[in-house]
């Protein structure tokens, strides 16, 4: 009997162990680039990434946004937002203040001012909260390129120019409605990025420079301002109809005065401004400035 | 919602029975249960870096009821943070029912739907359980069966895990069973060695929808164990596998993850030893793959090192390390006996402990991937070969003695080596501290009695020195007490200056029968509070706080 | 105003100090383990008909020790007199667990001893604080329970059993 018992119990084991598949993955492990769908009027995706020069893992959440700008090449427009108590400047080498007043409303709006980081936003999707860790943007991203049709619901051009006397920027923003949409309010906004600022990052991340801070480290698609307030501007209030076409321009925007222009870009998104998916993002483009 | 008007009734039914009735007998059951409050006021003080927070004054409370009637049994519990207290994790703030279930046991079967806690032996591929004062509860949310033989009792579950007021993503299913083998064959029933087996198994689903890597849905996960007794002696082993489990901790490597804890002692009266040993390679398993921190551990990898209750003593605790860790700790209790030479009259504790964590080594799989690289095997790894980074060490010893009916003295010396990185993850220089503490009990007359602590933490690295002191005055159920923490401030090398502070402390508290009241008055610093061999970081503060337990 | 805030609190508190039970309580059905490793149900909890202390305690636990180190300086007397027995329980984790068995042949206790790994057995009886101790009277009855350990406690314990043991009503207390 006992022994029926234990034959019973090692039956019941093995059946448990072989019918739950464990999936033994073998290499290779990773998707090597050219993922997803390339072209000119595709869905592009905006990712904002909260971050700070005092966090130690937020240099991993870069490479992380990097890797996945490999995967889908010119589909991911990445804003860097400077925020909280990791952007703080301190003593040298970490006295430089990235930090925006656009930007911390974003994070104010959101929920990320005192929230850990690094954390991000992904077409600022509400999914059980907006913000996600660093591990779940790769699956955020993927949601809206690769579930979504590739085709964008709208499309935007954008045009800018440089006045080197002045310092200001000019930018011409074309919205083409590919779908018609619901009635409602929708924004345009239009923000200005730096590229290779080469500042000091606190990093303990064993996987970049040896888990050492990295006093030379390249800040890339940093936010330096919104050019039409941090909210943007309305184009519409209605239902949109294929085929419609809006047109948005802005000038005499000064840049600030460490600003390096052939660093600059622009980025431009449309959202829903109120409804049901209000804040979630169409559609991003970006351009460089020079 | 229906769920939510339901749960209201239940628990205004349950405690309109319990206050009504007093006797708490309903339809032949029983309702018990327990309630915490702490609520904190918060002042600015920027000398200390206690920031101001917008509510002015946090509350954490619970209040847990169970209701029994022969085999059947429900419970739930009322959470609240509003807000939650400073170091508590933000997501907690909100209330609502957050533990519920039914429960039907009789002598052969138990079986739980709702929310529980299990363990499958020492928890290393599966423990969920809960902190209250550290804010920590991974409970399942989903069914439990066991089933009770003489010699075996097996264990299943299917279960999604708690993440603060949601469901984690990952569904998480176990299977566990225990052998007594003395119960199994009538020859060993009268055995003086006792032996046991147990094996457990436990698989996570969480959907791939990663465009990046090629991802496992399904992570298993295995255990066996086995302990021995024999008089004196015992001997207890487990050993833990996990397959490839790429996820946000191990910066999704596809490397297999194992661990290994075993424990030897030997006891006989007035005197304790043991050994213990453990290593884990990559073995941080949660149900869900892009879980940091604290959120939805699945298994548990304890810390191998004693928990001080001393403040200073606990000071620089130590912080597990499920993913790379191979470490001893050894342990022995003595005591010198009643009325000889060295042990005086009552008899004195000799208490000595020494533990030690090191990193595991690391050896990359091939000259083009980095060790720890990312999308790839990560790297191998020797398993007797030890790493070349310290983590932590700790030896320290403890003399308790009685010396009168009147005079109890404890006495404690510690030794602490601390990683900054591995245990706080920031680039500071390692400590190294030497701890003293005296200890001493007065009892002048019955019911009435004081009690001393002194201690000293000595150390040229992080805050440097510093000392506390304490006085408490005990009677019946009152107690008082006055704790003056200072820091000895510091002018470091490479440290900001730091000016000394003194973080006084008024505690008064009321104890009767099992329920306690306290409140408390002045400035505590930040620090790591850690229980169960779970830790949380505590900002500064300054104001008044109020503490209420009661369980009925 | 800000005076006011901590007014419901205080209310609250007033009404938990009344939230006494006047009925005895039979202990919960939950499974703990010997320091040897068996499986023992808390049913089986018994001592012919005399009382049981439960103290349920941890390793890591400063009050907890102090209070089963004073009452092992007494507990021959108190089983002389009362044949009482303790029960410790362990509240453990497989962190400390491992420091049970040494610490209490190390100490010398004449304690059965348990371990509730998992709080288990804490939770079904509303332990939320360690210490915390119960006295169950002959008929396995919850009598009298006491959380946090101050000097003088185990004056008001032997009180309670030695009117357990001469038979008379303890609910005063």
């Amino acid at each position: 009997m006992k022994k029926i018992v234990i034959f019973a119990f090692a039956g019941l084991l093995s059946f448990m162990v072989l019918s739950t598949s464990c999936d033994k993955v073998d290499a290779p492990y990773m998707t090597i680039g050219g993922g997803g769908v390339v072209g000119d009027t595709v869905r592009k995706v905006l990712l904002e990434d909260f971050t700070g020069h005092l966090c130690v893992n937020c240099a991993a959440a870069h490479l992380a946004i990097e890797g996945l700008q490999v995967v889908y090449p010119k589909r991911i427009i990445p804003m860097v937002i400077h925020v909280g108590f990791f952007a703080k400047p301190k003593p040298a080498p970490y006295d430089y203040d990235f930090r925006t007043s656009t930007g911390d409303d974003i994070a104010a709006q959101f929920g990320a001012t005192a929230a850990p980081l690094p954390k991000g936003m992904v077409n600022r999707i509400d999914d059980g909260g907006y913000l996600l860790d660093p591990a779940d943007y790769a699956t955020a991203v993927s949601l809206v390129l690769d579930s979504m049709p590739s085709k964008p619901d709208i499309f935007i051009e954008l045009s800018s120019s440089f006045n080197s006397t002045d310092s200001t920027i000019s930018v011409d923003a074309k919205m083409s409605v590919f779908k018609n949409m619901p009635a409602g309010k929708y924004n345009i906004s239009v923000m200005v990025v730096e590229s290779k600022i080469v500042e000091a990052q606190k990093n303990t991340n064993p996987n970049i420079n040896n888990g050492k801070e990295i006093l030379d480290y390249e800040h890339n698609d940093v936010l330096r301002g919104a050019i039409n307030t941090t909210w943007g501007e309305e184009f519409a209030d209605a239902a949109l109809t294929d085929g419609q076409v809006f047109n948005k321009s802005y000038s005499k925007y000064k840049i600030g005065s460490d600003w390096k222009p052939d660093d600059l870009k622009i980025i431009a998104f449309v959202y829903y401004a109120d409804g049901p998916n209000d804040k979630v993002v169409i559609q991003a483009e970006e351009i460089h400035l020079k | 919602m229906v769920k939510k008007i339901l749960f209201a009734c239940a628990i205004s039914f349950f405690s309109f029975s319990t206050i009504n009735a007093q006797s708490q007998v309903l339809g032949g059951g029983e309702v018990h249960g327990s309630f915490q409050a702490d609520a904190q006021y918060y002042k600015q003080d920027s000398a200390i870096g206690a920031n101001e927070i917008a509510e002015e004054m946090a509350v954490n409370a619970f209040l847990e009821m169970r209701y029994t009637n022969k085999g059947f049994e429900a419970g739930m519990r009322y959470e609240l943070f509003m807000p939650q207290m400073q170091g508590y994790d933000s997501r907690w703030k909100g209330n609502g029912f957050g533990y519920r279930y039914i429960r039907y046991s009789n002598d052969r079967i138990d079986v739980t739907a709702g929310n529980f806690y299990e363990q499958f032996g020492s928890g290393m591929i599966l423990r969920s359980y809960q902190e209250w004062n550290l804010g920590f509860d991974n409970s399942m949310d989903g069914v439990r069966v066991k089933y009770k033989m003489k010699a075996l009792t097996i264990k299943g579950l299917v279960a999604k895990q708690r993440l603060f007021w949601d469901l984690g993503p990952g569904i998480v299913r176990g299977i566990d069973g225990e052998l007594s083998v003395n119960d199994l064959f009538k020859s060993f029933s009268d055995s003086k060695t006792r032996l046991f087996f147990g094996g457990s198994f436990v698989s996570r689903y969480q959907i791939d929808q990663n465009p990046l890597y090629n991802l496992p849905e399904n992570v298993a996960s295995c255990a066996g164990r086995f302990q021995i007794y024999h008089g004196g002696f015992n001997l207890k082993m487990e050993m833990a596998k996990k397959i490839n489990d790429p996820n946000a901790t191990n910066n999704f490597i596809y490397k297999e993850g194992n661990a290994v804890m075993a424990e030897l002692g030997y006891s006989q009266k007035g005197l304790g030893l043991s050994l213990q040993l453990n290593r884990s390679d990559n073995m941080d398993f949660r149900s869900s793959r892009t879980a940091t921190g604290f959120d939805s551990h699945v298994g548990y990898i304890p810390a191998m090192t004693r928990q001080h209750a001393y403040s200073l003593a606990a000071m620089y605790p130590y912080a597990s390390q499920a993913n790379g860790q191979m470490g001893l700790q050894a342990t022995i209790v003595y005591k010198l006996k009643k009325r000889s030479t060295l042990g005086g009259r009552y008899g004195t504790s000799i208490d000595v402990n020494y533990s030690v964590s090191n990193s595991i080594y690391k050896q990359a799989i091939n000259d083009t991937t980095k060790i720890g690289q990312t999308g790839t095997l990560g790297y191998s790894s020797d398993f007797f070969k030890l790493g070349d980074e310290k983590y932590y060490y700790d030896f320290n010893i403890k003399i308790q003695r009685k010396l009168s009916k009147k005079w109890n003295v404890s006495l404690m010396y510690m030794n602490v080596y601390y990683n900054m990185l591995i245990n706080e993850g920031h680039n500071s220089p390692d400590v190294y501290a030497d701890i003293i503490i005296g200890d001493v009990w007065w009892k002048f007359k019955p019911y009435n009695s004081l009690h001393f602590e002194l201690q000293a933490l000595f150390t040229e690295q992080d805050d440097g020195n510093w000392s506390s002191a304490m006085v408490e005055y005990n009677r019946k159920g009152f107690f008082g007490a006055v704790i003056l923490l200072y820091n000895h401030g510091n002018d470091l090398a490479g440290h900001t200056v730091v000016d000394s502070q003194l973080y006084p402390f008024l505690t008064l508290g009321y104890t009767h029968k099992a329920t306690r009241i306290s409140a408390g008055y002045g400035k505590q610093r930040e620090g790591i509070v850690c229980v169960g061999g779970v830790c949380r970081a505590v900002p500064a503060s300054n104001g008044f706080s109020l503490t209420i337990n009661s369980s009925f | 105003m800000s005076k006011l805030k901590f007014l419901p609190l205080f209310i609250l508190m007033m009404s938990m100090l009344s939230f006494t039970t006047d009925g005895n309580r039979p202990l919960p059905k939950v499974d703990v383990k010997t320091m040897d490793g068996r499986v023992v149900s808390t049913s089986t909890f018994e001592n012919d008909g005399k009382p049981i202390i439960i103290s349920f305690w941890a390793t890591w636990c400063k009050p907890c020790i102090h209070e089963l180190t004073t009452i092992a300086d007494v507990y021959e007397d108190w089983q002389d007199e009362t044949g009482v027995k303790l029960i410790a329980i362990s509240v453990d984790n497989s962190r400390t667990s491992g420091g049970v068995r040494p610490l209490v042949n190390g100490k010398d206790w004449d304690y059965e001893v348990y371990l509730d790994e998992n709080k288990d057995f804490q939770r079904a009886m509303g332990v939320n604080l360690v210490p915390h101790t119960f006295i169950l009277n002959g008929k396995g009855e919850i009598v009298w329970e006491h959380t946090a350990f101050t000097e003088g406690s185990e004056l008001e314990m032997i009180a309670i059993l030695r009117k357990l043991a001469n038979g008379e009503d303890v609910s005063g207390h």
